[in-house]
């Protein structure tokens, strides 16, 4: 009895692996060459060879060179190939990773619906419930009802590709929302991305830091998580802006992982390192509310400026306590209703950009009033 | 007249799960006009491959009276696994990953059986901390596959349905065959239906268990690695939080009881389609998700009522 389950499953096992390694392990990087976007990519010969790479070096070196590319294409504008329909007869599809989770993503879903209703379209919204294998079954389903478009706002920025592949094989345009392509590959496959700007953001937040330090000062950097591209897109700004202030200088960067208590260790360490501290930027506000927590601990708080490009509810109560200089605010209504214009101006043909970012505003404590609580 | 009403009762409690779907596929029918197609249904198989599989495993458990909650986590462990593998070498990936879900069967069996602890504990304490073993094993990174053949293999259809949804389909009929036909099926339902009767009419109750924890530790595994071919890609947080429950709830919606003893492979199956249609359905009739939560609720509701009405057991 025994002797025959285990060989039941011995024999099931082998045919498994028997079909999976029929085509032999074939390392290529040309699984995803079938793009169907005209955009350019001058800045991607960089590129060959980093797919044979082992994992996590792959993973790095593809997506410093999607930087490149990210900005090389910030400006591409999608000539215009009108394609005779109308609004009322287009169906957009729109696969949310999730609707419900915050504030952020429910004001993104409800701009999306107001701008459909008004643009008189046909809207239909997937809720993935944060679940990658959820988001691929709603996109299918999507293709299935016959969607004239397909927007996805990625669970994961890396997964997403093969569900993208598969709008491009049914013939499908299909952009991102609100989570930029995360590798060059995926940049080559979709038709246009809509939302917020994390460069934009870095930028912003480098120039408040210039200006407040007058153009001189020595600036410790705290990355969210090198790699990820929200994370560089930021740095990488930073670097840009600071680079005609020859008086700034960046004496230190490091990783904090986007979490509060890892930035609070870090920030403590260089602050034993470096005596002389005038600004910390951060990547987000939990990465700023660490560190104005490691300085209020050591009595700092007064001589370091903290600054910061995307707002939560704890940084936006220190900038109204004066703790932390400035954050930035993305407009998430507007991102919905972005994502929606897009779609249409894809599924009609009309001249769009293929970055089409939504704006970012510099919340200081000048202008906090004016902003609500981001409630996340 | 207590005749006729004995009968529906006993039809109801023997099909609720199909009055379920032939409701459910009557309304998306008529509310939409994509739903009643060769290639929707196509799709519902494809989409309902992974939790199909898992509750294969799941189902065989609980039919003994055990539970396994740690299915999610062991089918990640499987994908996150083979798509890391498939930069050095596949099959030795495919391997590893089986392994690894046979290692949590056996881990999660030995506590259960030999050292006698909770099962929906054990297993509830195994999902954490895999999740924790998935995160260092990946550097808290997502992975792209790197094998061709793979991802070929991911999306092979023969005769125009998918290999994923075949293999779901083999798997069935094995299992089908193993609980009606072979010994090791018959101790299952004995173990579930009478612990003390088992042990004294001579089972060996504890190795029958094990089995059954390996058998689903494995078919969790082999979901993972089927998933992974079909997304060729993978990241640290799949299958966190929600698809152990999801799974558990598709078998009992399938009419297999918590208590255990009975249950069939073919209601499981359905159980599972029902599941995945209501997203689907949700989908379709374009509702906002948050009707998705209600709707799992109210036909579970539904179950549990209709269950408790047609027989005197309790449900739980």
């Amino acid at each position: 009895m025994k002797k025959r389950m285990l060989a039941m499953m011995a024999a099931g096992m082998l045919a498994v692996m028997g079909l999976a390694g029929c085509e032999g392990v074939v390392t290529t990087s040309e699984t995803a060459n079938g793009g169907s976007t005209a955009a350019s990519d001058a800045g991607s010969s960089t590129d060959t060879g980093s797919t044979a790479e082992g994992a996590a070096e792959g993973a790095v070196s593809s997506d410093t060179t999607e930087i490149a590319d990210a900005v090389d294409l910030q400006d591409y504008v999608v000539p215009a190939n009108p394609t005779g329909k109308s609004a009322d007869e287009i169906k957009i599809g729109l696969s949310f990773a999730y609707t419900d989770a915050d504030e952020f993503t429910v004001a993104q879903y409800t701009g999306a619906q107001d701008e459909a209703e008004a643009q008189g379209t046909n809207l239909y919204i997937t809720d993935a419930h944060s679940d990658e294998v959820t988001q691929a079954n709603d996109v299918l389903d999507l293709i299935q009802q016959g969607m004239d478009v397909i927007g996805i706002y990625p669970v994961n920025g890396e997964m997403i590709s093969s569900s993208i592949e598969a709008c491009n094989e049914a013939g499908i345009p299909v952009f991102l929302f609100s989570t930029p392509p995360a590798t060059d590959e995926i940049e080559q496959m979709i038709d246009g991305f809509s939302g917020g700007n994390a460069y934009r953001l870095g930028e912003q937040m480098a120039q408040t830091c210039a200006d407040a330090l007058g153009g001189e000062g020595k600036v410790i950097e705290l990355a969210g998580l090198y790699g990820m591209t929200d994370s560089d897109l930021r740095c990488e700004a930073t670097r840009d802006v600071f680079a005609s202030y020859p008086g700034i200088e960046i004496i230190d960067s490091q990783e904090y992982g986007w979490a509060k208590e890892e930035a609070i260790t870090v920030v403590e360490n260089l602050l034993i390192k470096y005596p002389e501290v005038d600004a910390i930027v951060c990547a987000n506000d939990s990465g700023a509310c660490g560190a104005i927590s490691a300085l209020e601990a050591v009595g700092r708080l007064d001589e370091v400026k903290v600054f910061s490009c995307n707002m939560n509810d704890e940084g936006y109560e220190a900038i109204k306590e004066g703790k932390l200089y400035s954050s930035g605010i993305q407009d998430a209504s507007e991102e919905g209703h972005e994502a929606v214009k897009m779609a249409l101006d894809i599924a009609l043909g009309n001249e769009y950009k293929f970055y089409g970012y939504t704006s970012t505003d510099v919340v200081t404590q000048e202008n906090v009033g004016e902003f609500e609580t981001p409630g996340y | 007249m207590h005749l006729v009403a004995d009968s529906i009762k006993k039809f109801c409690k023997a099909y609720t799960i199909i009055l379920i779907l032939i409701v459910m596929i009557a309304v998306l029918g008529g509310c939409t006009e994509h739903f009643l197609s060769v290639d929707n249904f196509l799709n519902l198989f494809l989409q309902s491959n992974l939790y199909g599989i898992m509750a294969l495993g799941v189902g065989m458990l609980l039919i003994c009276g055990y539970f396994d909650l740690s299915v999610g986590m062991t089918m990640s462990l499987a994908a996150n696994i083979v798509i890391i593998m498939t930069h050095y070498n596949t099959l030795l990936g495919v391997a590893l990953a089986i392994l690894s879900g046979v290692l949590v069967g056996l881990i999660n069996g030995f506590c259960v059986t030999k050292l006698k602890l909770n099962s929906l504990v054990v297993t509830l304490v195994a999902e954490v901390g895999l999740h924790g073993v998935i995160f260092l094993l990946t550097g808290a990174k997502s992975h792209i596959g790197e094998s061709y053949g793979f991802k070929i293999f991911g999306s092979v259809a023969i005769f125009g349905v998918s290999i994923l949804t075949w293999i779901w389909l083999l798997l069935v009929m094995i299992v089908s065959f193993l609980l009606k036909y072979t010994e090791h099926g018959r101790m299952t339902y004995a173990i579930g239906s009478n612990l003390a009767t088992a042990v004294n009419s001579g089972i060996q109750v504890d190795r029958v268990i094990l089995k059954n924890y390996v058998i689903c530790g494995g078919a969790a595994a082999l979901a993972g690695i089927l998933q992974a071919a079909r997304l060729n890609s993978v990241s640290p947080g799949l299958g966190w939080p929600d698809v152990s429950m999801d799974v558990l709830t598709c078998v009992v919606l399938g009419g297999v009881k918590m208590k255990g003893g009975s249950g069939k492979v073919l209601h499981m199956v359905l159980g599972v389609l029902a599941i995945i249609m209501i997203q689907k359905g949700i989908n379709m009739l374009n509702l906002q998700s948050y009707w998705k939560t209600l709707a799992m609720g109210l036909i579970l509701l539904i179950i549990i009522i209709s269950d408790k009405v047609v027989s005197k057991d309790t449900f739980v």
